[in-house]
């Protein structure tokens, strides 16, 4: 072989979740969030009491939660949301941050569950915080995200930690939220129909979970909640990563497989 | 909860919009809806119920009234659903609640003269058309009850209940035949319906077959009642019955619906089950029987949390639309002051509970609290944390409505804050509060005379050691509002105010910009270097992976493993490090056929070091450390050789590191600079296909003016479909002329990588593109496979 045919070292590749991690965080860096991480072996109390989860709520029993053996109320994380009081605890308000980590559920695992997964969790503080807010800094971020045209709808949803509790759709990033429009039809859907097989023809993907931060999850952390208030929001990053790119089943992710990782 | 159309269309007497507009109107106000069906004339909805609404909504009725507020349709009562002119049975009906923790109500009567047989057409409808089957009218008239309005009901064949109902923890020995025939052995952590002879039901999940009602019955009880929602999950658990009775009563529901089931049921049975019924009178086992709770907020605390501008008058008419009884208080502490007056003279009890015992009960915090609420201002429960909560006034300035604080020196004296801002130091010692209610005066609950009394602050002996004056802020006026017995989801204003952002609509809420304050953003360190290192990894040809943090053996282990071998935390990344080697080094033609290299950084958990980040890189070749360790002279570390740790297995390489050691030694960076950039080139991602690929190596002579690129082309061309990636080159020379060392023709031999979709690729399959492939490049001039 001669010079000019010697192979130059590949590039490597990022793994996805990687790459949509820091999209996410550095679009709510520009907005001044701070990244924060936390242990992912965590107390009982952190996970579940501090965030006002009821003693006996199902989310606790074996089923739902990996729990450690031999060390007692002490859990594998079920939601970054475990960080927020920790945070709460150490900081004086305002604040924003954000919190990307692996968490953990006690499922049986198919092409759409995984035991493991990541979150990422965002939760600002301050005297003068809205539901408006919310809405008004989640728009910001999905315009950034999957660009301009995004739009964001809040439906009716409950989480112990948050009141009131919405649940966040994200007009559909392939077919811009025309949902049903047969011009923006690639192909026909499973059920024959025409139109968006993404978004399922309803021109939205629920994304996010958030709402307004329980004033008992801010008294448990020692904030009054008389004097400040907060919002929380919280997105499953596996989720994106799968819609985004078409992957249909999430263990892909957790394989150690390059046939998936270089393709990124 | 699996909804008719129909059914919600019988709660209004309007016409109810269409069938979409409906599911439109649940989404985006109240529920999912997981799917809607046209059955027959009716359409029927699966939606999702919150579980914070579960109390209610597992219901038609409570569907229908999230309707009627959402879409201003008022609801109408029909009046069917009251007891008719009837005669009464003196037959006795004796029950006995003797787990009154579990069992909050326990209700029932008995019905003579019943007429067992099939449902009338327009009942089994309904029920069908919700996915129920007929029995018969008795067992269909409470399942209907049930569906309408969320409470769990059970009828016994009366001859076959012997004495005494009683309600009771199971003894261990016991068992019951469920009525689906299976025999379910009891335990005595499992609440059970027995009567004189033994178990009739597993109580709130399942009936039994003793007291079965059957074509023969004629005489029945009617029985509703109200169970602890815990016991039931934890029973429905453990026994592995999960019916839509356990289903509602798990999710908590207000005893208070009990007796209108009841009325209801009998009200039904009375029109489906026979002409000349004798019905008697209802037994109720009622011994807990909570206050409605109040809460109250201010027209600004609904803004400040919705940002919005909803004036008193807005918000009124929402909490009308919702049918919320309310009223403004327009002197809070007026009322306050005056209620306390009326309730001079009350019993003292220390620990009074303000749901159940209020307001024939008190305690002194107990008093101050209830008054407070009835105002419509919620404040804590106990003496300590009011104390904490208040905000201080001096004597002198004190005002009708603040609360005094006293160390009565007897007793339990509280030095810290337990629920209010819990810890919250109270060096004077605070147990003992009253409410000021001008000129001097003082009311209290006070155990020294055992009753709510008004004294003279001056003269009150508990009040001799004053350690504080308490102001409770709020702003006027405030919203009072009683809320409907079964939403148990409403408790603190912020739930009212969420009711109210619901009505309202979250979509006419409008954006708001957030202002931070940019300038004190702490770059976060662990962040920051992993992703640092991730970059100088991708330079070095190093690609990321991610793996599980389960495993078979390790340090830490999981109470609830979900796979016998994944009963541990991994407490090393190299066994998932060296499966992903031999995984990909399998694969290594479909990824171009290079030496695998790869990283991961990821969270381990050992017994000595606690939980930490560790770096593994891995390559696939015997001895890999001349190729790993120059890379990690890369990364941003001094002497790494020192905390590397190599590992081989099966011809492949992995170092570890510690990272969160390493990175307690570097300093943060200001900014993240570029380190979380990210490619923004569009990705189409490819399916991995599950079957094997197939490799072919081709060899081909052309002319030297003839490129790589040529031939590729031509190959692709006339593989496409199968073939995998482009075609690698993996060998190339030159054949010179032997006398004018001129190079006559260049060799070029490529690996092709083949691989299907959709089956395993047979040797024809590929020789047939292989012989095209062939075929066509021979055509060229001078071109000749080898």
């Amino acid at each position: 072989m001669d010079k000019s045919q010697e192979q130059k070292t590949p590039k490597g590749h990022l793994h996805p979740i990687t790459t949509t991690i820091r999209d996410v965080v550095s679009i709510f860096g520009e907005m001044g969030f701070t990244v924060v991480e936390g242990p992912e072996i965590e107390s009982e109390y952190y996970n579940f009491d501090a965030l006002n989860v009821p003693k006996d709520h199902p989310s606790r029993d074996m089923q739902d939660t990996f729990w450690l053996e031999g060390v007692k109320e002490t859990v594998l994380r079920t939601h970054t949301s475990a960080v927020q009081v920790h945070y709460m605890e150490q900081h004086k308000p305002p604040f924003a941050i954000v919190v990307p980590g692996r968490v953990f559920r006690h499922e049986a695992t198919d092409a759409t569950h995984e035991v493991q997964f990541y979150q990422i969790e965002g939760l600002v503080v301050g005297e003068d915080i809205t539901l408006a807010h919310l809405k008004g800094t989640l728009e910001l971020f999905f315009k950034k995200l999957f660009g301009e045209k995004s739009r964001i709808r809040f439906r009716p949803s409950f989480f112990p930690f948050v009141e009131p509790g919405v649940e966040i759709d994200v007009s559909c990033f392939k077919c811009d939220g025309e949902g049903l429009n047969p011009a923006k039809q690639e192909r026909p859907t499973a059920a024959g129909g025409l139109g968006c097989n993404l978004c399922k023809r309803t021109g939205f993907i629920e994304v996010m979970g958030a709402g307004m931060v329980h004033p008992n999850v801010l008294k448990n952390a020692g904030i009054d909640p008389r004097t400040w208030r907060g919002f929380a929001f919280g997105m499953g990053v596996d989720r994106l990563v799968m819609l985004k790119y078409g992957i249909d089943d999430v263990r892909l992710l957790y394989a150690g497989d390059l046939r998936l990782v270089d393709q990124f | 909860m699996v909804v008719s159309y129909q059914w919600l269309e019988s709660y209004f007497k309007e016409k109810l919009p269409s069938p979409e507009s409906v599911k439109e109107t649940l989404i985006f106000h109240a529920f999912e809806v997981e799917s809607m069906e046209k059955r027959g004339d009716d359409t029927i909805f699966d939606i999702k119920v919150l579980p914070d609404r579960a109390h209610d909504c597992l219901s038609h009725r409570g569907i229908a009234r999230e309707l009627s507020a959402h879409l201003k349709i008022p609801l109408v009562e029909e009046n069917s659903n009251e007891v008719q002119e009837h005669k009464k049975t003196s037959r006795p009906l004796s029950i006995v609640n003797n787990e009154e923790m579990l069992c909050r109500r326990y209700a029932g009567r008995i019905v003579e003269h019943v007429t067992v047989g099939p449902s009338p057409d327009v009942l089994k409808k309904s029920l069908l058309g919700i996915g129920q089957k007929s029995i018969n009218n008795i067992v269909d008239a409470t399942n209907y009850v049930m569906f309408d309005i969320g409470q769990p009901l059970h009828a016994f064949d009366a001859d076959k209940v012997i004495g005494k109902i009683v309600v009771r923890k199971a003894h261990e020995d016991e068992h019951i035949i469920t009525l689906d025939g299976k025999d379910v052995a009891l335990d005595s952590e499992t609440l059970i319906i027995v009567d004189d002879e033994g178990p009739l039901a597993i109580a709130g999940i399942k009936g039994g077959t003793k007291a079965q009602i059957t074509d023969a019955t004629k005489t029945i009880i009617l029985e509703a009642a109200n169970f602890a929602p815990g016991a039931i999950r934890k029973t429905s658990r453990r026994l592995g019955i999960q019916t839509d009775s356990s289903k509602r009563f798990e999710n908590e529901r207000s005893p208070e619906g009990v007796k209108e089931a009841l009325e209801r049921v009998t009200a039904l049975i009375q029109r489906v089950a026979g002409d000349d019924l004798h019905i008697g009178a209802l037994v109720d086992i009622y011994s807990r029987k909570p206050n409605s709770y109040i809460v109250g907020v201010s027209i600004d605390e609904v803004n400040d949390v919705l940002g919005t501008n909803l004036s008193e008058h807005d918000i009124i008419l929402i909490l009308k639309r919702a049918s919320f009884e309310h009223r403004i208080v327009k002197d809070p502490m007026g009322e306050i002051c005056g209620g306390a007056s009326s309730l001079v003279n009350i019993l003292y009890k220390l620990g009074a509970s303000i749901t159940y015992d209020a307001p024939r009960m008190f305690d002194c915090s107990s008093l101050t609290a209830y008054l407070f609420a009835q105002a419509g201002i919620q404040i804590p429960r106990m003496t300590v944390d009011q104390f904490v909560f208040g905000e201080e006034v001096p004597e002198k300035d004190i005002l009708p409505g603040d609360l005094v604080f006293s160390n009565t020196g007897n007793g339990k004296i509280h030095s810290e804050s337990i629920e209010w801002m819990k810890g919250t130091e109270v060096s004077s010692g605070v147990d003992h509060v009253g409410l000021y209610i001008g000129h001097g005066n003082i009311i209290h609950a006070t155990r020294v005379l055992n009753s709510v009394v008004m004294e003279k602050l001056a003269e009150s002996t508990q009040f001799k050691n004053i350690v504080g004056y308490r102001r409770i802020l709020t702003r006027l006026p405030r919203l009072r509002v009683v809320i409907p017995h079964d939403r148990l989801d409403i408790r603190v204003k912020e739930d009212l105010i969420e009711e109210i952002g619901r009505i309202h609509g979250y979509e006419n809420i409008k954006p708001r910009e957030l202002n931070l304050a940019k300038k004190d953003i702490l770059v976060n360190k662990e962040f920051y270097y992993a992703n640092k290192i991730k970059n100088i990894l991708i330079e070095e040809g190093f690609s990321e992976v991610y793996t599980s943090s389960f495993t078979n053996e390790g340090d830490v282990a999981v109470l609830n493993p979900i796979a016998t071998d994944k009963g541990f935390l991994r407490e090393n990344l190299s066994e998932a490090m060296f499966k992903s080697l031999e995984l990909n080094n399998r694969n290594a033609p479909l990824l171009g056929g290079d030496v695998v290299k790869v990283f991961e950084i990821g969270t381990v958990f050992t017994k000595s070091l606690g939980e930490y980040s560790s770096l593994a890189l891995g390559v696939a070749q015997k001895d890999g450390k001349n190729i790993l360790a120059p890379v990690l002279e890369k990364l941003p570390f001094k002497n790494i050789d020192s905390s590397a740790e190599y590992r081989e297995q099966n011809g492949n390489t992995v170092v570890l590191i510690n990272l969160t050691l390493l990175f307690e030694k570097l300093i943060p960076p200001d900014s993240y600079e570029s380190e979380l950039d990210t490619n923004k080139q569009k990705i189409s991602y490819r399916a991995i296909s599950s079957y094997p690929f197939v490799l072919r190596d081709i060899a081909v002579f052309v002319p030297p003016k003839i490129s790589e690129e040529d031939i590729t082309k031509v190959v692709k061309l006339n593989a496409r479909a199968l073939l995998v990636r482009d075609p690698k080159l993996f060998d190339r020379f030159e054949k010179k002329n032997k006398e004018t060392g001129e190079t006559e023709k260049i060799s070029y031999a490529f690996r092709l990588v083949f691989q299907s979709n959709e089956k395993t690729l047979s040797d024809d399959e590929v020789n047939v593109v292989m012989d095209k492939v062939t075929s066509v490049l021979n055509a060229n001039d001078g071109w000749s496979v080898r």
